[in-house]
């Protein structure tokens, strides 16, 4: 019995925090484009932690990709103006 | 003493059930099927045999007497692990009082309320009215009880809870030397009555297995010299002596069935005297009634094998011999409790005995784990082997006779127990068994209790409704696995987005989201104006990208990036107004133009994302004009790309070459705007209004007012101006593009 209790009790405590965190959870998911649209209780958290640590490496990957071709871009035009890009890019 | 006159009473009625044994073995031969059945009640081990033969004749019988027995058997079982740990051991006290009142006044359905949550089981049962009064009758020490078992199989049922009441009474007894002396009192009665039962029972049985009642007839005879041995070696104690002078006499004369229980007593009373001759007694007895069980389970199972089994006994026997010195052992180790326990079970799972094979193998590990563990761990794996066992009932028993012969006596016992309850969660669910024994892998010190109590819910469900009970138990442990799955994962992927995320050196997880989110979001945003710059540079992704850019957000995007805000927003400015002249010179004049706007801001370094950003989309969602002035004010740079917007605006509502051709002088000198920056941010902020004010009521006829106004302001802020008319111009119209070249020129 007693060992029950403190079970519950910690999962009480726990409550709280879970609230937060499915609050926090669903605003993540919010931000995914992936799973933005599915509904909320259809997606476990786990899933969505999942989503958003794609998404992150997607993005990362994405800005990488992103400042390299505007790198190119940059070194690739004579213009005035790309010079001076270039210059406020390398700073 | 009540005890010495509680003895001879039980002497007397176990006199009479032997009379009316030998009478009615004869008589009994006619008797049908529920004859047999009840000879298994009785015995105990012989409950083994009922089962297996009830099971072969009639299916239907066999699952209502198996559920019974199982439920029945586990809280005998469950009763028995109580006296084993000292903690249970005064709930089972209480327990035992209870029932021992019970008999005697209270009806069937009384006892169960009355009774604590071990009781509980019992009431859930779905015993018939006439089983329940039956069963009233069979708790009375009168044998009235037994008549009525004779008559139905629901008086075997009675008579199979007259046992498991006579056990856990037997077991109280063992806790409580007080106590016991009434349950024992209570005990023999019942004892008697099931005796009585047995007896004719047994000759009943004898017709279908001569082989089997002929064995356990022989079975009957050693048990009772034995009892008569270890109440012998019991006097040492009058208290022992009278349980087991009771449990002695109870077993001669119900035969197998009193054997068992004088087992039990026997190793209680072994256990108070703490003597190595009483537990020899104990254990021949105990290896007797194994030996009596094996031998049900190998009648049931086939009667060739009978005289196998037969040998087997003798065998067991010799097992029991050993014992003494083992189980001293296993009492200095675990404790007498321990073996009375498992002595109880395997009486109150007869139909496990084919299962003790297996669970023997694992009794011992058992044994060496502490009891209570051990006990635990037992059910589990023993439901297993009983599932398993189960299965191959003769090669279990055949097999079983030679472990048990190999393995010491309390082993055998320890088996049996585990059998019991294994049988139970057999019957349950195989499924059922996995889940605990994770669970008891996780937690096995508060899964003692959890057992008990899970298993009292299993017995209950078992009986009729196993059905409901056990889904929900299952389904609650399958919840609990999962919610622990669950977390697992969550908290893996926590970690990995720890990771992901730069400078995270939150470990609160509430904190680590919100981190993941604000991080989500730049990188969302530093995504989207790279992405906009990039198809700004792309000459032939410049329109479509630059539609899809033209959305604030975007604009905004590139002011964090720092990539060219002025360009961001003479490119959006540009397709925004849909002018098609832009395309012609548009990149050539943007970036020139932007460039210089870039220089102004860059000194302050990209404007941090959100501020920028937000102002930019404001400004361009409303007029530009508008929100260039709300967003300049907190950010010096901002000023800038408002400024830019405001003129912007005004160039699209009302373009005019004047404000273009200043626009161009700005860019020129955007340079030196640069490095005024602060001279230019107040100045800008200057123009940030008037722009405002301008594009809001003022009309293009207004604009030169505004420029006029430019003009005349320092260099600085004209550059801002100029920056912003200039992307504004240079997007829109071709007419900047011209003006722009004059004035170099």
């Amino acid at each position: 019995m007693s060992s029950r209790r403190s079970r519950s009790r910690q999962s009480g405590g726990s409550r709280i925090t879970d609230d937060q965190i499915n609050d926090l959870v669903s605003k993540l998911q919010q931000l995914l484009p992936e799973i933005r649209d599915r509904r909320s209780d259809k997606v476990s958290a786990a899933n969505v932690l999942q989503e958003t640590c794609n998404y992150i490496r997607n993005l990362h990957r994405e800005v990488d990709d992103l400042s390299e071709r505007l790198s190119e871009l940059l070194a690739t035009t004579d213009t005035a103006q790309a010079a001076i890009i270039r210059s406020l890019l390398m700073q | 003493m009540p005890l010495s006159e509680l003895y001879r009473m039980a002497k007397g009625k176990l006199e009479s059930t032997r009379e009316k044994n030998t009478t009615c073995s004869n008589d009994l031969s006619f008797l049908p099927e529920n004859d047999l059945f009840e000879l298994v009640w009785e015995n105990g081990q012989i409950l083994k045999q009922g089962q297996s033969s009830r099971a072969r004749k009639s299916p239907t019988r066999n699952n209502f007497q198996s559920h019974c027995l199982p439920s029945y058997a586990s809280k005998i079982r469950d009763k028995d692990i109580g006296n084993g740990s000292n903690s249970k051991v005064g709930k089972f006290g209480g327990m035992m009082s209870v029932l021992n009142e019970i008999p005697m006044s209270v009806p069937s359905d009384e006892m169960d309320l009355s009774q604590d949550d071990d009781m509980m089981p019992w009431l859930n049962y779905p015993i018939d009215d006439s089983l329940q009064h039956e069963y009233c009758s069979e708790f009375l020490p009168e044998l009235s009880g037994v008549t009525v078992n004779e008559l139905s199989n629901q008086n075997n049922l009675a008579s199979i809870d007259k046992r498991s009441s006579c056990n856990l009474v037997y077991k109280d007894c063992h806790t409580n030397s007080v106590n016991d002396v009434v349950s024992l009192g209570q005990g023999n009665a019942s004892k008697v009555s099931s005796v009585g039962v047995s007896d004719a029972t047994r000759p009943r049985t004898t017709p279908l297995y001569p082989s089997s009642s002929q064995q356990c007839q022989t079975s009957f005879s050693s048990l009772r010299s034995r009892v008569t041995e270890g109440a012998g070696n019991n006097t040492s104690s009058v208290m022992h002596r009278a349980v087991c002078g009771d449990s002695t006499q109870v077993a001669s004369a119900a035969g197998g069935f009193p054997t068992i229980k004088m087992q039990k007593k026997d190793q209680m009373s072994s256990n108070n005297n703490s003597n190595l001759m009483n537990f020899s007694h104990f254990s021949r007895p105990a290896a007797l009634v194994k030996a009596n069980l094996q031998n049900m389970g190998l009648m049931a199972g086939s009667d060739l094998s009978s005289m196998e089994r037969i040998t087997s006994k003798d065998k067991g026997s010799a097992a029991s011999i050993k014992h003494p010195p083992e189980s001293t052992h296993i009492n200095s180790i675990s404790g007498l409790q321990k073996e009375s326990s498992s002595h109880c079970q395997p009486l109150a799972a007869p139909a496990p005995s084919k299962v003790d094979l297996k669970p023997s193998e694992d009794k011992p590990v058992e044994e060496t784990v502490a009891s209570k563990q051990s006990e635990a761990v037992c059910p589990d794996e023993a439901s297993r082997n009983d599932n398993i066992s189960n299965q191959v009932f003769g090669e279990s028993v055949t097999k079983g006779l030679p472990d048990g012969e190999k393995t010491t006596e309390p082993v055998v016992a320890s088996s049996s127990v585990c059998s019991g309850n294994s049988v139970e969660r057999a019957s349950d669910d195989p499924t059922h068994n996995l889940k605990r024994k994770f669970r008891d892998t996780e937690e096995s010190e508060c899964h003692s209790e959890d057992i008990e109590e899970e298993s009292i819910g299993a017995k209950k469900a078992a009986p009729g409704r196993a059905g409901t009970g056990s889904k929900r138990s299952r389904a609650a442990e399958v919840h609990n696995l999962s919610e622990r799955r669950r977390r697992d994962r969550i908290n893996e992927k926590m970690r990995a987005l720890q990771e992901l995320i730069p400078n995270c050196n939150k470990v609160d997880k509430a904190s680590m989201l919100d981190e993941a989110i604000e991080y989500l979001k730049t990188l969302q945003l530093q995504v989207q104006i790279m992405s906009m710059g990039a198809g700004f540079y792309m000459p032939p992704m410049m329109l479509p990208t630059g539609m899809q850019h033209m959305s604030a957000p975007h604009m905004a995007h590139f002011s964090p990036m720092g990539v060219g805000m002025g360009m961001g927003m003479g490119m959006g400015m540009g397709y925004g107004m849909g002018m098609p002249d832009m395309n012609v010179g548009p990149s050539g004049y943007p970036m020139i133009q932007v460039p210089p706007m870039h220089g102004a801001q860059f000194p302050g370094p990209p404007i941090s994302g959100h501020a920028a950003m937000h102002g930019m989309a404001g400004s361009n969602l409303q007029m530009f004009g508008l929100p260039g002035q709300g967003l300049p004010m907190p950010m010096p740079r901002a000023p800038l790309i408002p400024l830019s917007g405001g003129p912007v605006m005004k160039s699209a509502t009302g373009l005019n070459a004047r404000g273009v051709v200043g626009p161009v002088e700005n860019v020129d000198s955007a340079p030196a705007s640069s490095s005024k920056d602060p001279m230019q941010n107040v100045n800008s902020q200057a123009m940030q209004i008037t722009g405002a004010s301008s594009s809001m009521t003022q009309t293009s006829s207004q604009c030169p007012a505004t420029n006029a106004r430019f003009e005349p302001s320092s260099l600085a802020q004209n550059n801002g101006q100029v920056s912003d008319v200039v992307g504004n111009t240079a997007v829109n119209s071709a007419n900047g593009n011209d003006l722009v070249p004059s004035k170099p020129a």
